[in-house]
């Protein structure tokens, strides 16, 4: 019956059962909401990093890692999953992409296409169509083209930006996978590790984070361990190299010096043998010539001889007087003569006188014959001596030709083997001293190996966890964190949810007051009484209870989730409402209520059932303190005073509506704040105080900076260079190791250019000989101030302590600047590894392309990540400042309705008194303007108090929040406030209209 | 023509499905300084008649002259300033506002009349002068009561509707407030109107107004008015 009663009650007061519903939706709506939003995207991607087995830790090496370290690893632990693969990046179709091995560890996530075979490859989503052909030049592969089999996604690459490169525009694009036996790889390009401990464990949290710290300890000791082996490898394989290298350069010093020293030899003795040829035949020559001019003297005597001869026959002739011509003819003649004499003779007595005288002429001519044949004979002799001459000379000449021809021939023999011998020497000669080149470079080349063997530098471990990866880091930051921000808030809103249904109950108890009494006085026991009460409000939360955990559990989470969905590739979100937290909400809830109930509906049982039944006494008017202050008092006109005593009358309802409209108003300015801190942090860090463009990081640290690299600076107009030297450093504070960055100048005139060092008051610091300027997060952090001395550890944790000179202000990350004399104080000679200077983005590729440079940072791309946390950042504020302005109208709506409630008899009263609508209306606001103001200005009080507070939890080691609430966030929380306090005053005003003037008329009830 | 006119007004509830006839073709006149009680039973229609004369409710038919001015054609607005500047209303229950003083609570009504009467010098009137600045729970009922009145004179109103006014005190004091009524009535001419149930306090009107079953079954002139003191109950 009682029950039926509480039902009718339903009816009777619906707007107060919904609102109660309301209230109990809200609240549970917002705290469900926002807790399960962390635990379901942690969760979501804790199982998306186990699907897919993302590593651990991923170790690289400057050097390469062997099987050995593989094995070293292994030894660590048996739960640890130690696979090594390989990567390498490489510029395809202007793309920075990583070609990585398919391995067990950080699967692929098949989105289209199959695994591929040894000749294809799986890429990116959203880059290359299956089937695309891919050709990737690079040495490091044993198959350079490739068929895209298959689009995936990657646990490694859950962020648009992928992370760093050291080629093309230093920032990693895409990425590619290929199977392993592909790699042409002499020693593995990194390690990477799972820990089986870690499986169970959620990623992100403290659980997980422990197992990795474990882990982390035992990797941070083998590293030195494994560095130092390998270096010794190294060492030994160039020792190797340059003793082989000295040894072949003795066996060459061995074989082809001796060679070369006998054709040096053979070439000589040649040479000697050609000399004397030449000799020899330059005696030859000289022989023949001697010969000739002999034989010409012979035939020149010769024929001097024959000259004499053919004088003495021309002078014969002459004498003769015959011609030459005639000699034969007269020798004819004469002996026709002489015949015709004989035969005259023969006639002839040789007795007569004729005959003596034919006789003596005939002896005559006899004679004359003889001279005659004597002058033929000489003639004879003399041509016949002329032509043997004539012919001896020919003859010589012929055999003079002949030997010259030959003398000429062996010249040109000579000639020619001279030719072959200079060929040889020269031959010789190049051979030398390329032989000396060779041995000389090959000396150089020894020496050198030696040389840099000694400045071989160890090899360098670089252990990276998940935390390295900045898909893994930024979810982390903008969705989590974020949410852990967002987490406060439910704490506060089920506080203002608590009050509030507190006030609807008390007053709900307070009007039924009679009924209890009536019941009371019914003989019906308490305890139905009670569990009427508890019947109803447990319907109501019951109710509420469940469309708020509905939308809670399967809204608020999908809606946030998706927020962060667009800068992730990630799957889609997977719900857990699990049961412990959700029943803890549904207990907290029904406990609170029934707590509340409880302490109302059993305040009335102090009572007698007759007190119950009178109606409770109005509360005794009383003197407002204000109303002591005289003069002020005296000046206040009559409403006003009114006014005053009405406020003071309630202390309940002064309290209850100043509380939860400052709840209200220090939640709204809250939401306003984070949203102000976050986008402020970034236009101060990045605009105030890092303003430089760009670091570009130095493949080799310097102790001077190459001049070469400032010309290519220059020559790209990159001027105003400030050298820096930078290095990670970890201090200890709060028992953990935070990073903090060691920032080294050069020209201390140019770091105002690139960092405003100011400390918190604004003025600007200097940087001295003396000490060390550090950010205020760290001082903080470290208990530190200026003068006091801090330490820090380097990565092989050497300690070093630095003299603090001064505190600056600074938001992101930690920093130690410092000047490079008194880093030549505590550390060793300064070397250069980075240049702090203002870049155009445009400017990368061409500088990475010089080859100076390992990286190029943009502070860009800073923003654009603190860009992607604001944008989330900025959906969680509309979701406060939407949730904080219902809350805002139910707390509001809520009051003023008790406060008209209460005063039904009052204002129906002044109603019969002749005031009109807007009069009473204007009794009735102005308490609630007056109370809703204060409690605006209590709230934006609070709600700087609570901002700093939320900001407080939410601030990471690396992040110090700005508290300052921008002035237009006050304003809007304000106008935000002030617009529901209209609003809800204009529907009270139609339910003031609405209040029956016979209402003055009836019984106190 | 009489000072108020009361000439054939009805009023019919509607409740849902079920119309309740409150009153019926009530007529009556009052004449200026008269002190008249309107008699009747509980339900018979006494209040409506009130509510109506006060300005808090309407009559669906007929007229209500008062003063020369048809209040029946009032709308919202003029009937707020007919209860404003020309009723004085005393409540059953006070219904005086538990935080603001004695004075306070008179100056809440006259503050907003154009021709008030001063606040102070009315609750002396009222024999509350010293004490003006208490609280209504630290006053008793028929001070509470005598505070209402106050209220109700301040305003300098042309009719003052009392609505059971003793019906909450004990008869003593019930009597006191009965005197000061009657006493204000002919001292000061004050057209007044008593609402009751109870017929004896019919004898100290100069006229007698009989309600019953939302109709008015009689009306008595008393020639001779009792005084107050002569009555008992």
């Amino acid at each position: 019956m009682i029950y039926k009663n509480s039902f009718r009650k339903i009816k009777k007061s619906l707007g107060r059962f919904l609102s109660l519903i309301f209230i109990v939706m809200l609240g549970s709506a917002f705290f469900s909401g926002i807790r399960e939003s962390a635990t379901d995207m942690i969760k979501t991607m804790d199982e998306y990093y186990d699907e897919t087995a993302l590593m651990d830790y991923k170790i690289i090496s400057t050097m390469g890692l062997t099987e050995d370290d593989v094995e070293s690893i292994k030894e660590i632990s048996s739960d640890l999953i130690v696979v090594p693969s390989y990567s390498f990046d490489i510029l395809l179709n202007g793309d920075v992409t990583r070609v990585h091995a398919i391995t067990e560890v950080n699967k692929v996530n098949l989105v289209s296409g199959k695994m591929p075979n040894s000749n294809e490859c799986l890429v990116e989503d959203g880059t290359y169509q299956i089937g695309d052909k891919i050709t990737i030049e690079s040495d490091n592969l044993k198959v350079k083209e490739y068929t895209v089999s298959g689009t995936i996604t990657s646990s490694l690459y859950t962020y648009k930006s992928k992370g760093i490169s050291t080629i093309g525009d230093g920032k990693l694009d895409t990425y590619i996978y290929i199977p392993m036996d592909n790699f042409d790889l002499e020693y593995y390009t990194e390690i990477y590790i799972i820990d089986k401990n870690s499986i169970d464990k959620t990623s992100y949290l403290d659980d997980y984070k422990e197992v990795i710290n474990i882990l982390d300890g035992k990797l941070k000791e083998l590293k030195p361990i494994r560095e130092t082996i390998r270096y010794e490898e190294i060492l030994k394989e160039a020792m190797d190299v340059i003793n082989e290298a000295e040894e072949k350069l003795l066996n060459e010093k061995e074989t082809n010096g001796k060679k070369l020293e006998d054709a040096k030899k053979e070439l000589d003795e040649n040479k000697e043998k050609l000399d004397n040829s030449y000799k020899e035949w330059e005696d030859g020559k000289d022989k023949l010539y001697e010969t000739n001019k002999e034989m010409e003297r012979t035939f020149n005597d010769a024929n001097t001889k024959l000259d004499e001869a053919k004088k003495e026959y021309n002078d014969a002739l002459k004498k003769y007087n015959i011609k030459e011509s005639e000699l034969e003819s007269n020798l004819n003649l004469l002996n026709e003569q002489i015949t015709n004499l004989n035969n005259l003779l023969n006639t002839l007595d040789p007795s007569s006188e004729e005959y003596i005288t034919y006789s003596n002429q005939l002896k005559l001519l006899e004679k004359n014959k003889s001279n005659l044949e004597l002058l033929i004979n000489t003639k004879e002799e003399l041509y016949k001596q002329e032509k043997e001459l004539n012919k001896n000379i020919d003859l010589w000449n012929e055999e003079f030709e002949k030997q010259v021809n030959t003398l000429n021939e062996n010249y040109d023999k000579l000639e020619s083997a001279k030719q072959e011998l200079e060929d040889g020497y020269k031959e010789y000669e190049e051979n030398y001293n390329k032989y000396i080149e060779e041995i000389t470079k090959a000396e150089n080349e020894i020496n050198d190996a030696k040389e840099e063997l000694n400045t071989i530098e160890k090899p360098k471990w670089y252990l990276m966890s998940r935390e390295d990866n900045s898909g893994y880091t930024n979810f982390y930051e903008s969705a989590v964190k974020i949410d852990a921000i967002a987490a406060v808030f439910p704490i506060f809103f089920m506080l203002v949810v608590f009050l509030m249904s507190l006030n609807t109950m008390t007053r709900m108890i307070e009007e039924e007051r009679g009924e209890i009494g009536t019941y009371v006085s019914l003989g019906i026991s308490k305890i139905k009484i009670v569990s009427s009460y508890l019947f109803y409000v447990l319907i109501a939360t019951s109710i509420g209870l469940a469309i708020g955990l509905t939308i809670g559990y399967a809204y608020v989470p999908h809606v946030l989730y998706s927020i962060y969905h667009a800068n992730f590739v990630i799957p889609e979100l997977k719900t857990y409402a699990e049961v412990i937290p959700c029943v803890s909400i549904i207990l907290v809830t029904i406990s609170l209520m029934v707590i509340v109930t409880l302490l109302t509906v059993l305040k009335d049982f102090k009572y007698v059932p007759a007190t119950l039944l009178r109606p409770e006494p109005p509360k005794n008017g009383k003197k407002v303190l204000l109303e002591r202050i005289k003069f002020i008092w005296k000046r206040l006109s009559f409403t006003w005073k009114v006014t005053f005593r009405n406020l003071f009358r309630y202390k309940k309802r002064i309290i209850m509506t100043i509380l939860g409209i400052s709840g209200c108003t220090a939640l709204l300015l809250t939401g306003f704040g984070i949203r102000d801190s976050v986008s402020s942090l970034v236009s101060i860090q990045y605009d105030k105080i890092h303003v430089y463009d760009s670091m570009l990081i130095l493949n080799d640290e310097q102790p001077t900076i190459n001049e070469e690299i400032n010309k290519v600076l220059n020559d790209n107009n990159v001027n105003n260079l400030l050298y820096t030297h930078m290095e990670t450093y970890t201090f200890n504070a709060d028992n953990k190791n935070i990073d903090t960055y060691l920032l080294a100048f050069d020209d201390l005139s140019l770091v105002d250019n690139y960092i405003k060092i100011n400390d918190l008051n604004g003025k600007k610091i200097e940087i001295s000989d003396n000490g060390v300027i550090i950010t205020s997060k760290m001082a903080e952090l470290l208990d530190a101030e200026v003068g006091k001395s801090i330490s820090i550890r380097n990565s092989e944790n050497e300690l070093f302590i630095l003299k603090v000179e001064g505190i600056c202000e600074n938001y992101v990350n930690s920093y130690i600047y410092m000047s490079s004399n008194y880093y030549n104080k505590i550390f060793n000679e300064i070397t250069y590894n980075t240049i702090i200077t203002n870049v155009d983005e445009s400017l990368a590729t061409t500088l990475m392309d010089s080859g100076y440079f390992s990286n190029i940072q943009f502070t860009t791309d800073s923003l654009d990540v603190f860009n992607d946390i604001i944008s989330g950042m900025n959906n969680i504020v509309y979701l406060i400042i939407i949730s904080s302005s219902l809350l805002t109208i139910i707390v509001l709506y809520n009051l003023t309705t008790i406060n008209i409630n209460e005063r039904k008899r009052e204002i129906a009263t002044l109603k019969v008194l002749g005031f009109k609508d807007n009069e009473v209306s204007t009794y009735v606001y102005r308490e609630t303007v007056i109370l809703t103001s204060i409690g605006i200005l209590i709230g934006l009080f609070l709600g700087v108090i609570l901002n700093n507070f939320v900001l407080t939890i939410a601030e990471t080691d690396e992040i110090l929040f700005v508290k300052n609430i921008n002035i237009l966030s006050y304003v809007y929380t304000f106008l935000i406030m002030i617009f529901f306090t209209v609003l809800v005053q204009v529907v009270t005003h139609f339910s003031l209209k609405k209040i029956d003037m016979i209402e003055s008329l009836k019984s106190v009830e | 023509m009489a000072y108020i006119e009361v000439k054939n007004i009805s009023k019919t509830y509607k409740m849902g499905e079920v119309s309740i006839k409150a009153i019926e073709n009530v007529s009556f006149e009052i004449e200026k300084g008269e002190l008249v009680v309107i008699l009747g039973p509980s339900g018979a229609g006494k209040t409506t008649v009130l509510n109506i004369l006060g300005g808090m409710d309407t009559s669906d038919t007929g007229r209500i002259v008062i003063d020369g001015k048809d209040i029946a054609k009032y709308n919202k607005k003029q009937l707020t300033n007919y209860r404003r500047y020309d009723i004085g209303f005393v409540f059953q229950f006070y219904n005086l506002v538990g935080n603001l003083t004695a004075l306070e609570n008179v100056s809440l009504a006259s503050q907003i009349c154009k021709n008030p009467k001063d606040s102070e010098e009315t609750l002396k009137s009222v024999d509350l002068g010293d004490r003006i600045n208490h609280f209504p729970a630290q006053l008793s009922g028929g001070e509470q009561q005598r505070v209402s009145i106050a209220r109700a004179l301040a305003k300098n109103p042309k009719l003052l509707l009392c609505d059971e006014p003793t019906g909450a005190l004990d008869s003593k004091t019930g009597k006191l407030i009965l005197e000061l009524l009657q006493k204000t009535c002919h001292d000061s001419n004050m057209t007044t109107i008593i609402i009751t149930h109870n017929a004896i306090i019919a004898d100290i009107a100069d006229k007698v107004i009989k309600i019953k079953n939302g109709t008015v079954k009689d009306i008595i002139i008393n020639k001779n008015p009792k005084l107050v003191e002569e009555i008992d109950w």
